[in-house]
């Protein structure tokens, strides 16, 4: 894919200023975090290999969340925080949803790249002689403070979790605190279960949360731009379309092993 | 070398630097700002030296020069520029010391300023990292005085103390992590030679606290959370040892008592607005934010002490009373609000009181020796969620209009959408009210407005499903939203009120020349008659007014100042209301005035 076909003014801008902004979260692996002083994941494994395609740079821009994704789709996407720091070109792992979409028609969500799902962790001998509501109700839940599993756990069947549920400030914490023993179990995107414990994971079952009525409990990942820049999103549309036919995304998840499932649309 | 860059501002991450000016060559060691100046502010007409103009907060100065018959007459002396680009809210309220202003301004800056002529004397630009995400616009609300030193909180959670001569930094301690969501915005108090802070910012998994430091020093004191199971500390000093020793000084209320689970670990109570302090019962007054998380029905219990005034003893760090106004709060009623000392004169006795409009839409009056209540009346015309203040038992009497639980209640699991009154940024916000001992009322800056609240089931935080919660902020009235309401501490009853288009989000200032000063987001700072609420005189300073009017004496004259700058959390979250604030524009400046001599 020669440069020379992405020559519009949206790409000698991106150009001049050194290659694409992308936009990943910080510290949250597998997908963004920082290790031995790089940002790497899978996240930005992917946009990297999107900016490659394009022949660009990638200029990973690690964002801190807000308190929801509407606001981190304004401040990153498609106006700029009043503070400064300016938008990224691109950002990763927005969720592809079509009713979220319609509430945010400042930005186009496309190219979902995997499913992203919900899930209970348990060790697999306990797992074995007792049914989830049980572990629930003896033993400690760890979830991340703040989340749909916190949340859900703590108000659902009229609050019977309630008291089991330990909360820490993220999902790697309280992983870690699964592994010593602290919480008999841990709810949380599985993705970021299977980043807290390594590559064997043979010791453990994972079972899905089922939640009621229209919360989600699984998603697909996508990316956005900035509504009316259709250069750039023709052109990082075509490049993840190749690296998805070529096999790239399972590729990249499989490095950091963790499992890879394909986006549900 | 003045930075003009906003990006190289926010983007650098080196320490703040102070600019000094040519003008300044001639800058000598004035004295100082001591414990007594600090106690006694609220009597000495010839300086500013505290938030709320004395410890106690009541805003009044026994000025009369400027008065009902003269006011007319009042006109700009000078007008100061904070210059840059860095226009947003300006809700500070300056102090004055020496024929000296020390104003602090929008993005963590402050400036000091010869009180006579307008000159800048110095400027401290607080240089921000690059990540701070505040909730509610740059704000700051002002800096503190002692000894030669200027004290003042910063959006990336620091206390700094700055030389009043030259702006040199004397010290600066982290009061909290930016990172992890804290900031301040608050003016810093003093209390006995200790700067008293709490903690801004940081919406969830944060435990709002008290803290006592050494005003020359920085030193930690002690600190106390507001939240029940948490532990309290005291710092003491080892000999042949640097670092003061972290000592248990027994944990806020009974473990469990109103929190489930590990809940009360992350269950919020921020102190994000600045405390009063009462000499006369040796008593720090100091507000709780709203307990976390939003979604009431996860945490049942009172979730104490979230949304109440706390009175702490300034020299052990322990709770004295606590009164809670909004229990297991389903609104975001913060009750961080002012409480302020006075005298309550009623039935021949004379009750030694403190005053509160809550968040909630309720005036308080409290005993505040033991913070047993008095009354309760609304200074609002409308409140949904409640009918009056149980007398016997101090707690709302509640109509059960509550928001729904998300997972269990409502068509599609909406959750049952509710129409709150007041809204979330309640009856009366952050901006602090004033009590006049002669009209013997206070002068509450109140808003009419609710909000249409659901729980929101499909919604994303950090790229995963979460729960969240929807709303709008509406207007009750088409003619106003702001109202300008002096109520009467004895019988709760509103003497007169001024209506305002957009909500009123600057604080009050009262007089000895029975006058109420107030600014307006429309641009003006109004003077009222303290006794029958007629305007007696305007002004327009160019940009919205949310900061707080001072007032007093230098060269036999009487001065007023305001600072000028639209903004603040209305344009952030303003839903219907942004209708009528829309055309407003930002600013950045001090106005000065004095009457006109004839």
């Amino acid at each position: 894919m020669a440069g020379e076909v992405y020559s519009g003014e949206d790409f000698d801008s991106i150009r001049s200023k050194g290659g694409l902004r992308v936009a990943v979260y910080k510290n949250f692996p597998p997908y963004s975090y920082a290790e031995k002083g790089k940002i790497v994941g899978i996240d930005v494994d992917i946009a990297k290999a999107i900016a490659s395609k394009l022949e660009l740079d990638a200029l990973i821009w690690s964002v801190g969340a807000d308190e929801n994704m509407e606001d981190d789709l304004r401040n990153i996407v498609w106006k700029g925080h009043y503070l400064g720091g300016g938008t990224a070109d691109f950002m990763m792992h927005v969720p592809f949803d079509k009713e979220f979409a319609k509430e945010n028609d400042k930005v186009v969500i496309f190219s979902p790249y995997a499913n992203e799902s919900v899930v209970v962790v348990r060790h697999k001998a306990r797992a074995e002689k007792e049914a989830l509501m049980q572990t629930f109700m003896r033993g400690k839940i760890g979830v991340e403070l703040d989340t749909m599993p916190d949340f859900y756990l703590t108000s659902s069947n009229r609050g019977m979790y309630r008291n089991s549920v330990k909360h820490f400030m993220t999902v790697e914490e309280a992983v870690s605190a699964f592994t010593k023993g602290e919480v008999q179990s841990v709810v949380a995107p599985k993705a970021q279960i299977e980043a807290g414990l390594g590559a064997d994971r043979s010791a453990y079952t994972f079972s899905p949360l089922s939640v009621s009525g229209r919360i989600r409990s699984e998603w697909s990942l996508g990316i956005a731009v900035k509504e009316g820049r259709d250069e750039l999103l023709e052109a990082v549309k075509s490049a993840f379309k190749e690296l998805k036919g070529a096999g790239k995304i399972e590729e990249i998840y499989a490095k950091y092993s963790v499992s890879y499932e394909k986006p549900l649309n | 070398m003045k930075k003009t860059s906003l990006k190289g501002a926010i983007i650098s991450c080196l320490a703040g630097a102070a600019i000094g000016f040519s003008g300044m060559a001639s800058a000598k060691h004035l004295p100082g700002v001591s414990d007594a100046d600090v106690l006694n502010d609220a009597t000495t007409t010839e300086d500013v030296v505290s938030y709320g103009l004395g410890s106690q907060g009541q805003r009044f100065s026994p000025l009369d020069k400027v008065n009902t018959d003269t006011v007319k007459h009042l006109v700009p002396a000078w007008t100061f520029s904070y210059g840059g680009e860095k226009q947003r809210g300006q809700e500070a309220q300056p102090v004055v010391s020496n024929g000296r202003i020390f104003v602090t301004a929008s993005y963590s800056r402050l400036f000091a300023i010869d009180a006579r002529t307008g000159d800048e004397l110095w400027e401290y630009n607080h240089r921000l990292p690059d990540g701070i995400l505040p909730c509610c616009d740059v704000i700051n609300r002002g800096a503190a005085l002692y000894g030669n030193l200027v004290i003042f909180g910063t959006l990336d959670a620091k206390l700094v103390a700055l030389d009043a001569d030259t702006g040199k930094r004397v010290w600066s301690k982290k009061i909290d992590d930016y990172k992890a969501g804290y900031s301040f915005t608050a003016a810093p108090m003093i209390v006995n030679g200790m700067v008293i802070t709490g903690v801004s910012g940081g919406e969830f998994g944060i435990v709002g606290r008290v803290e006592a430091r050494d005003a020359k020093t920085g030193r930690m004191l002690w600190s106390r959370p507001t939240i029940e199971g948490n532990m309290g500390y005291k710092y003491v000093q080892v000999e042949g040892k640097k670092k003061p020793k972290k000592v248990e000084n027994g944990i806020t209320g009974e473990l469990n008592k109103s929190w489930p689970g590990d809940m009360w670990k992350h269950g919020g109570g921020a102190t994000w607005l600045g405390g009063t302090y009462d000499p006369e019962t040796n008593l720090i007054f100091y507000g709780t934010g709203n307990p976390a998380p939003w979604n009431a029905h996860t945490r049942p219990g009172d979730n104490l002490y979230s949304a109440s005034t706390l009175a702490l003893n300034p020299e052990t760090g322990k709770i004295v009373w606590a009164y809670q106004s909004s229990p297991n709060d389903a609104w975001d009623f913060d009750g961080v609000n002012e409480f302020i000392s006075f005298d309550l004169k009623k039935d021949g006795k004379v009750i030694k009181a403190g005053a509160k409009a809550d968040r909630n839409g309720f005036f308080y009056v409290l005993n505040r020796t033991n913070g047993e209540l008095i009354s309760a009346t609304p200074f609002i015309t409308k409140q949904g969620w409640t009918t009056g203040v149980d007398m016997e038992t101090g707690r709302p009497i509640e109509t059960g209009e509550r928001p729904g639980a998300p997972v269990t209640e409502g068509k599609d699991h909406k959750g049952k959408p509710v129409f709150a009154v007041p809204s979330f940024l309640g009856g009366k916000n952050w901006m602090p009210m004033a009590y006049n001992p002669q009209t013997d009322l206070f002068y509450v800056p109140a808003n009419e407005w609710g909000m249409d609240l659901w729980n929101e089931p499909v919604t994303y935080k950090k790229g995963a499903a979460y729960i969240g919660a929807g709303f709008t902020i509406k207007p009750l009235y088409e003619d106003y939203i702001g109202a300008l309401r002096a109520i009467d501490p004895k019988s709760g009853e509103i003497v007169w009120e001024y209506k305002n288009n957009a909500p009123l989000w600057g604080g009050v200032l009262t007089t000895g020349g029975n006058l109420v000063f107030t600014g307006t987001p429309e641009g003006f700072l109004k003077a009222f008659d303290a006794k029958t609420g007629e305007e007696v005189w305007k002004f327009q300073t160019g940009s919205g007014v949310v900061g707080c009017p001072i007032t007093w004496e230098m060269d036999g004259e009487q001065y007023v100042a305001v600072p000028s700058g639209w903004g603040g959390a209305v344009p952030l979250w303003g839903g219907d209301v942004a209708k009528r604030i829309k055309h407003l524009n930002q600013g950045g400046s001090l106005w000065v005035f004095k009457l006109h001599k004839m």
